[in-house]
């Protein structure tokens, strides 16, 4: 993350130009409602992810950032609109600097043009959290568990945790699914070795029995031992019988042609019915709910998808996204389509001995139909593999659900029907075998061996598949548990360590009267639930009694703790815009603290529209006078307009000219309460106390005027006790000097005489006020200092005054008598 | 111990930390495996792709 050090502004949103200093700091800006205060914090959102929130969130539609970014006078010249931010990043120790056009947002132009600073500023583009609103505290704090654990995971940027568990669960599903098929090829590849060998059950002595049975017709020494090597032709002797022109065997041919014939017409098992039985109701299940159905056929393709989503644009149709978003809304489609994942599994299992019945009538088919094409002349066994072919492709799409209406109409009948054709297909081909020559003892044991051989090769390569996928479905569970059991034993700590640092904050926030405060974050699966204690009275959530200033406390402190949590020691940088308008001016003061103490190394730009709110920052010293800029009005043609001692005087000329008297004093009147109210703070004068915080220029000025000459006589008090004569003279000519401003601006007179109240200036005539402008200019400049600009201040801010001075140092004049 | 890399928020690399010293402590995966994940997570690179790659020998996707 970073520190902002200043930011550029021109001909976006509602400002056209504008250079803010932040140096790095702590800084507030404060001005009414509309003045541009969020037009700054658009730009600093813009500058780092190229998007602004409040121009794509909801209820946007027609709003595009392109069309509505710019300027209102520029709107057709996206590229005239540009933000440019520079800052210091402290994990890099470099410098930054970020130029960013409406025109093309996803193209910052990066200074310096090096891989690690682009890789954090493209990190933190996707991740605009630095920015809290008080319509963001919001969704922290009264929503329902499931949004706010959303808004929560994207805070703490859980989805790279989820993106990696949806992927070791794909490769454990994707094992398992492995798994099953190899299963479903043993036991094929077995049934044929057994039918092979003529036995029932696959013993070691029964293989090596009928296995020696044939060796010894062959005059071949016995096998032994049944290894995972051991060839049953060991020492066996080719015969001339080519690959070309293969010999069908006889005896081997018509045993398979049978057991087709069996499977074909034996009666379907219960466990075929109850599988088919089973089957169909899932199948009528998901034709009875669209939405299932829907969600079961696009799961594969979305859990692909989010695996795919790596920039900001749909991987799919190329639609311009934001990532996050894009990422969240493909996630919540999963999410819906879990309980389709779940049906997927039933109908798996549902489907099992079905599957299996049908795989070993294909594994028949496939093998009877090789015969024919070994016969010369061979037969036309397309009918039988036909058959063969479109049961595979059924089977195939009934677990695909492509139609389920066809796939409930195969389920109704017999699914080893046959057609006449591949009736007579078969017929032929048992003819054909039972016509052939018997093959003489030693032919039909060299055949069976050489059959047994190559199918008990099948077996125990299909075994050996079996262990591998049997090790990876392990390894792919164990790793799957393993990260299922980490995430979830560091997500439950994180949790409670943000709990109790909200718990903390909150407490600091409002030590007076919820000192034993308590939060609790429960999280579980796809929720967070939030409750607080209530004055010990339980735990609820946070809207049910807490007023809406408590929450918003609430608000920023749970953003607080989850920032630390997120970034630790990178929450370098956060803007908070306008959230503590609830929090009463105690509170407020209580936040100031709570920053300052907790988050020293986070700069925090603020905004805010009230002048109050700005002063305590300042008094709690969360900001320096230096670091705060007020906008006083704002204009369509200019944008937000900053007091500026030097411009003002210019804006009241100017008005003159034109001769708006009315105007020039409006503008007079308002700087002077402005810098007034400065000033009263600064030298620390008595100010009549206002309930309503509303204070008029009458309220203010004299009240200054008489502070600064209290000041300057202690002043010479204090040089006259420390026996300091030179600083007297100077002392005298600055209250001399003073007063005689004072007398010229009249403001003395104000309460007495109402005809040169500032409440007349407007009537005046424009001779007539030029004299009041100039007194009340000089009357300032006196209470400034001529080297740097600032206006004097007491120092200390608080307890016995010591001093007046002014930020260059360059004045210093002592307040205390010797003792 | 693996210093949370920057392209990762505290919790996210908390939690690949946690996993990978679970993996060599359950010797579910070799000490040199998890040492290259452990660089690669650093660096802010530890990817699914390469967290696959590594685990699994064979790719049960492929």
């Amino acid at each position: 993350m970073i520190r902002i050090h200043s930011l550029g502004i021109e001909d976006f949103r509602g400002i056209r130009k504008l250079h803010l200093d932040f140096a790095g700091r702590n800084f507030a800006i404060c001005g009414p409602n509309g003045t541009g205060k969020s037009g700054v914090v658009d730009a600093i959102e813009f500058a780092i992810t190229g998007s602004i929130t409040r121009l794509t969130g909801q209820g946007t539609l027609s709003i595009t950032l392109k069309g509505h970014g710019p300027h209102v006078d520029r709107r057709d010249q996206p590229a005239k609109a540009r933000v440019i931010l520079k800052a210091h990043i402290p994990s890099l120790d470099k410098f930054v600097t970020i130029e960013r056009q409406i025109s093309t947002p996803n193209v910052p132009l990066i200074t310096p043009n090096e891989a690690d600073v682009i890789a954090l500023v493209d990190e933190m583009g996707k991740h605009p959290e630095f920015a809290l609103s008080r319509r963001e505290i919001i969704k922290y704090v009264v929503v329902a568990p499931g949004e706010r654990s959303k808004e929560v995971q994207a805070l703490l940027r859980l989805d790279q945790i989820e993106k990696v568990r949806l992927s070791l669960q794909n490769i454990a599903n994707s094992s398992r699914t492995q798994l099953r098929r190899v299963e479903e090829e043993i036991s094929q590849a077995k049934a044929q070795l057994l039918r092979g060998l003529g036995i029932s059950s696959l013993k070691k002595e029964e293989v090596l029995r009928e296995a020696n049975k044939r060796r010894q017709i062959l005059q071949l020494a016995p096998l032994t031992e049944l290894e995972p090597t051991t060839s049953l032709k060991a020492g066996f002797v080719a015969s001339g019988e080519t690959r070309s022109n293969p010999k069908v065997p006889k005896t081997q041919a018509l045993l398979d042609v049978r057991a087709l014939t069996e499977c074909l017409d034996s009666a379907e098992s219960n466990a075929v019915i109850n599988s088919k039985t089973s089957t169909a109701s899932i199948l009528k299940q998901l034709r009875e709910t669209p939405s299932l159905l829907r969600s079961f056929r696009q799961q594969q393709f979305l859990t692909a998808g989010v695996d795919l989503i790596d920039d900001d644009v749909c991987p799919f149709c190329d639609t311009a996204w934001d990532v996050t978003s894009l990422r969240a809304h493909v996630q919540q489609k999963i999410d819906e389509a879990r309980q389709a994942t779940e049906l997927k599994a039933s109908l798996q299992s549902a489907a099992g001995p079905l599957m299996s019945a049908l795989a070993t009538a294909e594994t028949l088919a496939a093998a009877v139909s090789i015969y024919g094409q070994q016969l010369s002349p061979p037969v036309d066994v397309a009918p039988l593999a036909d058959w063969a072919a479109s049961h595979r492709n059924r089977r195939s799409r009934l677990l695909n659900l492509t139609d389920i209406e066809e796939a409930l109409s195969y389920l109704c009948g017999n699914h080893l029907t046959v057609s006449d054709e591949v009736k007579n297909c078969i017929t032929a081909l048992l003819d054909r075998i039972t016509a052939l020559p018997d093959p003489s003892r030693e032919e039909a044991a060299r055949e069976y061996l050489t059959i047994c051989q190559e199918r008990l090769d099948v077996y125990r390569e299909s075994r050996r598949t079996q262990e591998r996928i049997n090790g990876q479905t392990d390894l792919a569970i164990r790793v799957l548990e393993t990260y299922n059991k980490t995430s979830t034993s560091v997500l439950t700590q994180i949790y409670k360590d943000v709990e109790q640092d909200f718990s903390k904050y909150y407490r600091m926030v409002n030590r007076e009267d919820e000192a034993t405060f308590q939060g609790k974050l429960v999280p579980s699966i796809g929720k967070l639930g939030f409750d607080v204690d209530f004055y010990g009275r339980g735990f609820f959530p946070p809207g049910a009694y807490h007023s809406e200033g408590h929450q918003d406390a609430m608000g920023i402190c749970l953003y607080l703790a989850l920032m630390k949590h997120t970034l630790g020691s990178n929450f370098t940088f956060s803007v908070l815009d306008d959230v503590l308008m609830s929090v009463d001016a105690n509170h407020r003061r209580e936040i100031c603290a709570l920053l300052k103490t907790e988050f020293p190394k986070t700069q925090f730009i603020m905004t805010t529209h009230d002048p109050v709110w700005l002063q305590h920052m300042k008094t709690e010293l969360l900001i320096t006078a230096k670091s705060s800029v007020q906008f006083r009005k704002w204009t369509v043609d200019d944008g937000p307009v900053v007091w500026d001692s030097k411009e003002i005087w210019k804006e009241i000329s100017d008005d003159l000219d034109k001769n708006d008297v009315a105007g020039a004093a409006g503008t007079l009147r308002r700087y002077l309460e402005y810098i007034s109210n400065h000033l009263s703070d600064r030298l620390r004068a008595s100010i009549e106390f206002h309930g309503d915080a509303q204070y008029e220029l009458g309220d203010l000025l004299p009240g200054v005027i008489l502070r600064w000459k209290k000041l300057l006589a202690k002043a010479q008090e204090a040089a006259q006790s420390w026996g300091r004569k030179d600083d007297a003279p100077q002392l005298s000519k600055r209250q001399e000097n003073f007063g005689a401003l004072v007398a010229k601006s009249q403001v003395e007179q104000w309460a007495i005489n109402k005809s040169i109240h500032y409440n007349e200036w407007a009537n005046l005539t424009k001779q007539e006020f030029l004299p009041v402008i100039e007194a009340f200019r000089t009357l300032l400049d006196a209470l400034r200092c001529p080297g740097c600009g600032g206006l004097f201040y007491v120092t200390p801010p608080k307890g016995n005054t010591e001093a007046i001075r002014c930020d260059c140092g360059s004045l210093n004049i002592n307040l205390k008598k010797k003792p | 111990m693996v210093p949370a890399a920057r392209k990762y928020s505290t919790v996210v690399a908390t939690v690949f930390e946690s996993f990978l010293r679970e993996l060599q402590d359950q010797h579910i995966a070799d000490a040199s495996i998890i040492k290259r994940l452990e660089a690669s997570l650093a660096q802010g690179e530890l990817s699914v792709d390469k967290l696959r790659t590594a685990l699994f020998s064979e790719d049960p996707l492929q």
